[in-house]
């Protein structure tokens, strides 16, 4: 290679990799941001709970119907269905879409329920798979199961929609374990503002928690390396990442885990789509948008109480389908709302939400793995200098720490929800790592998932759960153990 | 650019050995207090529960709840205060004002911080002192001090009965259910207020209001919902509608047959609804021809409702299966095969 082409490619590698560092500063500026906003929204709700929450348990409180899609879910189905039934609120409705299962899920619910078949009445207004039938429990009549042929979650989620008659409609997983109190916590936005269409809460990893009649005891802190990580990654994406929009224009996501809508705005919009793997990302696109078409006021609220745990991945493997699909579902919802980006029609989603999350979001790994390269091209190139490339890793893994430690010391101070012994050392631990190899590999599959969704995958594998141990043995023992 | 870097990974460095200080500080601090205040406070709890109970205290109940800090004291009183029935609570309050927690949220309830004021409104509402300051919460600007002020659980005086129906119409909703829930706890005291607000206040959207009037079920309400029933607001007419529902009778059933031909689906559906609830089944008739009905949701409720009325409604039921519009026919057919051999297996 002649030296003017050597001189010409460290010229662009310098170039860029101070494009990266122009990057780099912004994007931690805006997350400082983030955070501050988290924790003076934080500070406030805190003092707010002192509200008592009796009033949320009224009567005349809405009417909450819990969507439970399940596919093949005849291991956890009846403890699901209980733990959901026994929630703390006085008007509520279960449904439960048996989404075509093959096993006994269908058997195992008619058996311990004793479901009555009733007749199928009800608007299509958004069109599934053909029902096969509605039944409703002689138990608890408050539990209607619909069975119907498989159409997939989102298809299921619309069947529920349909058969649902409650004002607000709460979408939870089949292995979610929902707190006593959750609903009343959750409702609390909706009774405050007419305006809002969708509120979403904390979601906790629940791997290594005590787990007693289907909720979650005791919070503990996972001794496993993935696990424990992932219990200070989702802090981090929950307590600030989500809180912190609420006073910055609003949430674009909900988890599909947990969350509870306002049922004529998602019958108003066409429910979720069916055609897409990000069913509950694309969903909050759609009503944020619908309601900038329509003229509407709606609102996307965060609750920053932690109101429902789950398992997450401890293998990798699984771990990196997860990420590659919720890579794919954030692209794939960002695609089909591309309109939005930049327009004032918009107001402040169009204009600073949608291309602070393309920027933060969507193209973080790109971008990350980009400046990683031309690091090491320019490393090699002696375009970089190799103490300064030491440095910029040095602040750059240290600002991550403080970030995530910022984010445990706030949920010390408000909700303290691991609160065992040597829970806080260990939730110090993991943050100090999860910036030392995890994070780097969370980028690579998030790229991976990119990548996939150019060439257009919308395939969607199953995640392997190990699923909490519900049997009556280790309900009486009153432990629920993992793996 | 280096020096700024090395500056930056030292400022990082003091903030992670801050942030790490503070995070053991906070989790030691917590388990030594909650140690203390948790015995302080059982022991707290368990001598206002013999209070409750037995109607005297122990001797040192007052000392027990004197070693907890304020925020636990009112945490504790807050909690057992439910365990009083209304005629004990005066010992409560004895033993709050005793503490002087009386007069702090006296103090608070003036403040001009609305989180002071809704912490006075808490221990105001949960225990029923101070009385002198209750209305003046009741019709705080905050939301919240409001809905919480709603939650009073002594008695209620004239005055104090008409802010809170006043609150049925609220812009907030919170608001709207505290009140409800209030006018609901007191019952036949709160019916001639209500009847006298809905009279007021004809030309609003008074839903809120009309439902608690169903709950309440009185038939001094009769002229007032048989006026609602006509009003021009479909949400009111609604209502109304379960409010005749509720008082039954034929000047009732009557207007809600009327109101089966209301041009909105609400109110139609709120009519058929009303029928099955009064038993109607003399008007199976006229609930089978919404059986036509351009709305879903009414065809479905029509074929619901003459389910629910027996003999009377299946035979309309059978004889619309046989129609020529596919859509009733099938409407119907569901009903009649899986409605009719339900009732049978029960």
């Amino acid at each position: 290679m002649s030296p003017a082409v050597v001189h010409a490619i460290r010229e662009a590698v310098s170039g860029c990799n101070w494009a990266i560092g122009v990057y780099f500063v912004l994007t931690n500026t805006f997350y400082a941001m983030l955070l501050t906003s988290a924790a003076l929204y934080l500070r406030g709700a805190n003092q707010a709970k002192a509200f008592s929450s009796r009033l949320c348990g009224s009567n005349f409180a809405p009417t909450v119907s819990i969507l439970l899609p399940a596919y093949n879910e005849a291991v956890v189905i009846s403890d699901s269905v209980h733990a959901l039934i026994d929630l703390h609120y006085p008007n509520l409705e279960v449904v439960v879409v048996d989404d075509g299962s093959t096993d006994t899920t269908f058997e195992i619910l008619s058996r311990t329920f004793d479901l009555q078949r009733i007749p199928s009445l009800f608007e299509n207004r958004i069109q599934t798979s053909e029902i096969i039938g509605v039944f409703r429990s002689r138990s608890y009549p408050n539990l209607l199961v619909a069975r119907k042929k498989n159409g997939g979650k989102a298809d299921a989620l619309n069947a529920a929609l349909n058969i649902a008659s409650g004002e607000l409609v709460c979408a939870v997983d089949a292995d979610t374990l929902v707190d006593a109190d959750a609903l009343k916590t959750m409702v609390r936005p909706f009774l405050m503002s007419e305006d809002v269409v969708a509120a979403g809460g904390t979601v906790l990893v629940a791997n290594a928690c005590v787990v007693k009649r289907g909720r979650v005891a005791e919070g503990h802190v996972s001794k496993k390396l993935l696990a424990g990580i992932q219990t200070v990654e989702y802090l981090r994406a929950y307590i600030f990442g989500r809180v912190g929009w609420n006073w910055l224009g609003g949430n674009l996501i909900i988890s599909g885990a947990f969350g509870l809508f306002s049922r004529a705005a998602l019958l108003d919009i066409g429910g979720y789509s069916r055609d897409t793997v990000g069913e509950d990302a694309e969903l909050i696109f759609k009503l944020r948008r619908w309601s900038y078409d329509h003229g509407k006021q709606w609102t996307v609220h965060f609750v920053p109480d932690p109101v429902a745990w789950t398992e997450v991945p401890e293998r990798l493997k699984v771990l990196r389908s997860q990420r590659d699909r919720w890579q794919r579902g954030l692209a794939d919802a960002m695609w089909r709302h591309r309109r939005l980006f930049g327009n004032p029609r918009y107001g402040a989603l169009g204009l600073f939400v949608i291309p602070s999350f393309l920027f933060t979001e969507l193209l973080a790994p790109v971008i990350e793995a980009s400046g990683l390269l031309l690091l090491t091209v320019g490393l090699w190139l002696h375009a970089v200098d190799t103490r300064f490339a030491l440095l910029f890793f040095l602040v750059a893994y240290g600002y991550g720490v403080v970030l995530s430690l910022a984010t445990v010391l706030l949920e010390t101070m408000t909700y303290e929800r691991y609160s065992g012994a040597g829970d806080g050392a260990r939730l110090w631990l993991w943050a100090l790592f999860e910036n030392l190899g995890y994070r780097q590999l969370t980028v690579w599959w998030r790229l991976h998932g990119m990548f996939r969704f150019l060439r257009g995958r919308k395939d969607w594998k199953t995640v392997p759960r190990g699923g909490f141990d519900l049997t009556p043995k280790a309900l009486t023992k009153g432990a629920g153990q993992h793996g | 650019v280096q020096r700024l870097l090395i500056a930056i990974s030292v400022f990082e460095a003091f903030i992670i050995a801050m942030t790490t200080f503070a995070l053991f500080a906070i989790q030691l601090w917590r388990h030594t207090k909650r140690r203390r205040v948790a015995f302080s406070e059982r022991a707290a709890y368990e001598a206002l529960c013999s209070l409750a109970v037995n109607g005297v205290g122990d001797q040192t109940t007052i000392t027990r709840l004197r070693a907890l800090p304020r925020y636990a004291q009112l945490q504790v009183i807050i909690a057992t205060s439910d365990s009083f029935g209304g005629g004990h609570l005066g010992r409560l309050r004895d033993v709050a004002n005793r503490l002087g927690l009386t007069e702090k949220s006296e103090a608070w309830a003036r403040s001009t911080a609305w989180r002071n004021r809704l912490r006075a409104a808490r221990l105001i509402s949960a225990i029923g002192a101070a009385e002198a300051r209750f209305d003046g919460l009741l019709a705080d600007s905050n939301f919240l001090v409001r809905a919480q002020a709603a939650e009073w659980r002594a008695d209620w005086s004239s005055s104090s009965i008409l802010l809170v129906t006043s609150m049925l119409d609220d812009a907030c909703r919170l608001c709207r259910i505290a009140a409800q829930d209030a006018v609901l706890r007191i019952g036949p005291a709160a019916i001639e207020p209500l009847a006298q607000f809905l009279n007021n206040n004809r030309g609003k959207s008074l839903g809120a209001a009309l439902r608690v009037a169903a709950k309440l079920s009185d038939c001094r309400f009769l002229p007032v919902a048989l006026c609602y029933a006509a009003d021009s607001d479909d949400g009111n007419r609604a209502a109304a509608a379960h409010v005749l529902a509720a008082i039954g009778g034929d000047a009732a059933s009557e207007a809600v047959i009327t109101l089966l031909e209301d041009a909105s689906a609400l109110v139609r559906i709120a009519a058929l609804a009303a029928l099955k609830k009064l038993a109607c089944w003399p008007a199976a008739k006229q609930v089978a021809l919404c059986l036509h009905d351009p709305a879903w949701a009414v065809r479905k409720e029509a074929a619901l409702v003459l389910l629910s009325f027996g003999s009377p409604g299946v035979l309309m039921l059978r004889c619309f299966a046989q129609e020529y519009d596919s859509d009733v026919a099938s409407i119907a057919l569901e009903t009649l095969a899986t409605g009719v051999a339900a009732g049978a297996n029960t």
